[in-house]
């Protein structure tokens, strides 16, 4: 397709001469042609930088880092790993010129200087090197201060996963590709979002750079069939035996290629020129591009896994008049499994008379117009459950031009149809579960500043095509966020909207639940995210008695209210944000607790116990170790008999040793009233000390003591357990007693 | 070998007309795809002229970069000046060792090449819009004609045997006066007063 035109004009020399060039691309020194490379490919660092972009919220930058990141790293039968540093010290760092950093950077307002005013300029990668190829140091720089970034989609700015997906190529030592679904394919169309798909052609690439075990490798020699000399920096493409894009190389000075990085196989393989879409001008320099030829298909050419087959000669014929694909046709053309997609690419050569062909034949291709020469409208239907991969088109108009990977089949796009639950605090540990179609093993989801990548650690799990469940990470930043579910493949469902991190306060118990129309009851309010200034309404009546005692506890005693129906219990933070509860009042005095006696017994119970009081009622209950806070939890007392409103007869459950609480409770009105610490079991074989009593002088009034939880009777419990030890002896005796009773 | 050059120049003008080129898409390591007037209009500095001189070095960062100096034959943009001495990023030290951005064209000292330079940043360094897009390699057939090779645009088509020329919406050599005239037309000032 190049011509005679082009060869007047010298041939399209970037640099001096070169020799063959590995799968695909790669960055090379352009002195000395010196492929670039890192020194420990298996743990290249990289730091995300954790000022992001501007046009982001906090931290959304970095999941589409990772998915990106992610890619590259599960390159198949690649030995390249990017290994991220996620200590804060590391990330706060803006010295990407610095070698022992390799950043990626939102640059927001020029520092690099790599974005003056008007540049165009995107993003980019500086290699530095030493003049043997090893890589020194090298970094992604965006340009914030030019351009805006998304992550959803947006209009009028750049997807950041398909740009960091493309800029770690160069990052790794690759140069652009010739193969038109490649993520190192120079140009981007921004309106097909596939985030960071690796073709064959960049996995390639990546094996090439550092592989696992040995991969297959053809070799040959490109010669035009008109004159058998050889032809230089042709673009050599593998098609596997269903038709699928399977690597490429450039032909060195002398016309030898290798493909490296094949799987075993049965493989045909044709040169293309390389001029359009892609041409010399987007290669890093270092070869010399020949292009005044066409394709021809070689014979079928078999080798095993792990070895090493030569064709010989690859023939390419003279220059044709047809030419596939232009620089501003949106790649890759992507076309769904199980659908059709109808798409139109620009050329030469084209119009009646001409074919356009798939390589792969369960790939169908029909034309639906020419536009005089120069463009075709076509359509693609691809079976279901077709395998995913690229494939060529071939424009025949007697001529032939291969457009290599052309199009990307893809799966269908995840589908969100329902996020539960829809919200949960922005410290995690919500589980939730996402609803769809669609999801394939390997998915990942992103909320917020968090992936989660299936059965990775604190990932998610792809239970069906219709189901994912996670568990949420913390976040940084309260707000409502998008579910996003990305498929391997790089394509996505997205919820928009569809779950809040809520920094809200939370309520989780209040204890009591219940409390005298008169006021004046002693309740904790256990929860989360409690920070003061607090607000504390019960009914919409502003309480006047608050105590903020930690992020998790509040203690109020309550204003006056009316009795009736349970009310609504709020609390409000200082950004207006509210939890709700529910609180009632009552007609019924609360309980009050003033004495236990004995307050010590045995840990295998039965102990009778006398508590004193007050407004205790024929529906008090009794629970020995329930939680001072909450009220859960506990044992209920093995019998409870009601003697009077002053006085309840209680025998002892059996507990393990230790101070208990003793809570007195009205099954009917929920109110309740709790002492920490109330009673002590202790193990028989220590030695009981029975006979304690839990009667205080001058002890405060029960529900005052209740306000204060514990630490109200911890001293004086630790006064009486004092004198207890100091009477052991004679009370064994006594407690033995009352135990066998 | 004249007549497909002529012929390659009156497609190119009539082609570029039809290029449905657009910034939206993005191009390269990434950049925005420009058209010749948006080239024109987003530079500070337009002009022609040969390689003169190049000399990479370290910055005071530590970063390669190269100064060239270049013996300006036409000044679009930026006023007369017979030779313009600018600093684009990375190169590569006596040493071997150097800076490479992909995307980022290079100049090699006695080539020719039209320019489209950003301003100056406060590094000190210019970058050609649009990185590969701000530079077109000056070329002359026999008769001393000038042509411009955008090196990333498509190519055009002729036969060997032929030498008949091909369609193509984008030619790969582009007129020289035609594409003078368009940075012209576009660094004109609006009649509007714009």
């Amino acid at each position: 397709m190049e011509a005679r035109l082009r060869l007047a004009l010298g041939l399209t020399t970037a640099a001096a001469l070169a020799t063959v060039a590995a799968t695909h691309v790669r960055l090379r020194n352009p002195s000395n042609e010196a492929e670039l490379f890192w020194p420990n490919p298996g743990a290249i660092g990289i730091v995300l930088s954790s000022a992001g972009s501007d046009n982001l919220a906090p931290g959304e930058h970095l999941p589409a880092l990772r998915l990106a990141i992610d890619a590259w790293n599960r390159a198949s039968g690649s030995g390249l790993t990017l290994v991220e540093n996620t200590s804060p010290s590391a990330q706060s760092r803006t010295d990407w010129g610095n070698d022992n950093v390799h950043l990626m950077l939102f640059d927001e307002s020029n520092t690099s200087g790599y974005f003056p005013q008007g540049s165009g300029t995107v993003a980019i990668t500086p290699v530095q090197y030493f003049s043997n190829g090893r890589i020194a140091d090298a970094d992604v720089l965006f340009n914030g201060s030019g351009f805006n970034f998304t992550t959803s989609g947006a209009l009028g700015a750049f997807d950041v996963g398909d740009v960091a997906a493309h800029e770690l190529g160069h990052l790794l030592g690759l140069d652009h590709s010739g193969v038109a679904g490649a993520t190192l394919y120079p140009y981007v169309d921004p309106t097909v979002i596939e985030h960071s798909s690796l073709a064959e052609d960049d996995e390639g690439g990546a094996r090439a750079i550092s592989a696992t075990s040995t991969p297959a490798s053809l070799s040959g020699t490109v010669l035009r069939q008109l004159d058998s000399s050889t032809v230089e920096g042709a673009h050599v493409v593998a098609r596997d035996a269903n038709g699928r894009t399977a690597g490429a190389t450039l032909s060195g000075s002398d016309g030898t290629f290798t493909i490296r990085g094949l799987a075993g196989g049965t493989y045909t393989l044709y040169a293309a020129p390389l001029d359009a879409p892609v041409s010399v001008a987007n290669l890093g320099g270092g070869q010399t591009i020949q292009t005044n030829f066409q394709p021809i298909l070689s014979a079928p050419i078999a080798v095993a896994a792990g070895a090493s087959a030569s064709l010989g000669t690859l023939w390419v014929g003279i220059d044709a008049l047809a030419s596939l694909g232009r620089n501003y046709d949106e790649f890759p053309l992507r076309a769904t499994a199980g659908a059709q997609s109808v798409f139109v690419l620009h050329g030469s050569g084209m119009g009646n008379g001409s074919t356009l062909t798939s390589s792969d034949p369960s790939v169908s291709v029909s034309p639906l117009s020419w536009t005089g020469t120069t463009m075709v409208t076509f359509t693609v239907n691809v079976p279901q459950n077709e395998p995913l991969g690229h494939v060529d088109l071939e424009l025949n108009n007697g001529g032939l031009s291969i457009l290599a990977g052309a199009i990307e089949i893809a799966p269908p796009d995840p589908v969100v149809t329902q996020v539960a639950p829809a919200q949960g605090p922005i410290d995690g540990g919500t589980s939730v579960v996402i609803q769809g179609s669609a999801f394939r093993p390997g998915a990942s989801v992103v909320i917020g500043e968090q992936l989660y990548t299936d059965g990775a650690v604190g990932g998610c799990t792809v239970v069906d095509a219709n189901t994912i469940t996670l568990v949420t990470s913390a976040i940084s930043t309260a707000g409502t966020y998008d579910v996003v579910v990305i498929d391997p493949s790089g394509v996505e469902g997205r919820a928009p909207a569809s779950f809040d991190f809520s920094s809200a306060p939370q309520i989780d118990i209040v204890f009591p639940a219940a409390g005298a129309d008169t006021g004046g009851t002693a309740i904790s309010i256990s929860g989360e995210r409690f920070v003061a200034p607090i607000i504390v309404r019960i009914d919409g009546v502003v309480q006047q008695d608050v105590t903020l005692v930690s992020d998790t506890l509040l203690q109020v005693v309550t204003e006056p209210g009316s009795a009736g129906a349970p009310v609504t219990l709020e609390v409000e933070d200082g950004n207006q944000a509210i939890a709700s509860a529910l609180f009632q009042y009552t007609l019924q005095a609360d309980p009050v607790l003033s004495m236990v006696s004995p307050s010590v017994g045995a840990t295998s119970g039965g102990t009778e116990v006398t508590l004193s009081g007050a407004n205790f009622t024929q529906n008090s209950s009794v629970v020995f170790g329930a939680d001072q806070v909450t009220g859960l939890g506990g044992t209920a007392a093995a019998s409870v008999t009601w003697v009077d409103a002053q006085t309840l007869l209680v025998m002892t459950p059996a507990g393990s040793a230790g101070a208990k609480s003793v809570a007195v409770l009205d099954g009917t009105t929920s109110q309740a009233t709790l002492v920490g610490a109330g009673f002590t079991y202790q193990s028989q074989g220590g030695g009981g000390g029975g006979g304690g009593c839990g009667s205080i002088a001058g002890a405060p009034p029960m529900d005052a003591a209740a306000r204060w939880g514990a630490a109200g009777w911890i001293p004086v419990l630790a006064l009486l357990l004092a004198l207890s030890q100091l009477r052991r002896r004679q009370a064994s005796l006594s407690f033995v007693r009352v135990a066998r009773r | 070998m004249l007549r497909p050059l002529i012929a390659a120049f009156g497609v190119a003008v009539a082609a570029l007309c039809l290029c449905p080129v657009g910034p939206r898409a993005v191009d390269a390591g990434t950049v925005v795809r420009m058209d010749i007037e948006q080239l024109a209009r987003s530079a500070e500095l337009v002009f022609d002229g040969r390689v003169l001189f190049a000399r990479s070095f370290r910055d005071e960062r530590g970063l390669v970069r190269t100064e060239y100096t270049v013996s300006v034959a036409t000044s679009f943009a930026g006023g007369p000046q017979a030779t313009r001495t600018f600093e684009l990023p990375g190169g590569q030290l006596a040493d071997g060792s150097g800076l490479l951005i992909p995307g980022l064209p290079r100049l090699e000292v006695g080539e020719d090449a039209l320019l489209f330079l950003t301003r100056e940043g406060s590094s000190g360094l210019r970058l050609p819009v649009g990185l590969a897009q701000g530079k077109l390699r000056l070329v002359r057939d026999g008769a001393g004609r000038a042509g411009l090779v955008r090196e990333n645009a498509d190519l055009t088509l002729a036969d060997p045997q032929t030498g008949a020329l091909a369609p193509a919406p984008v030619p790969s050599v582009l007129a020289y006066e035609a594409v003078a005239e368009r940075i012209r037309a576009a660094l004109r000032p609006s009649t509007e007063g714009r």
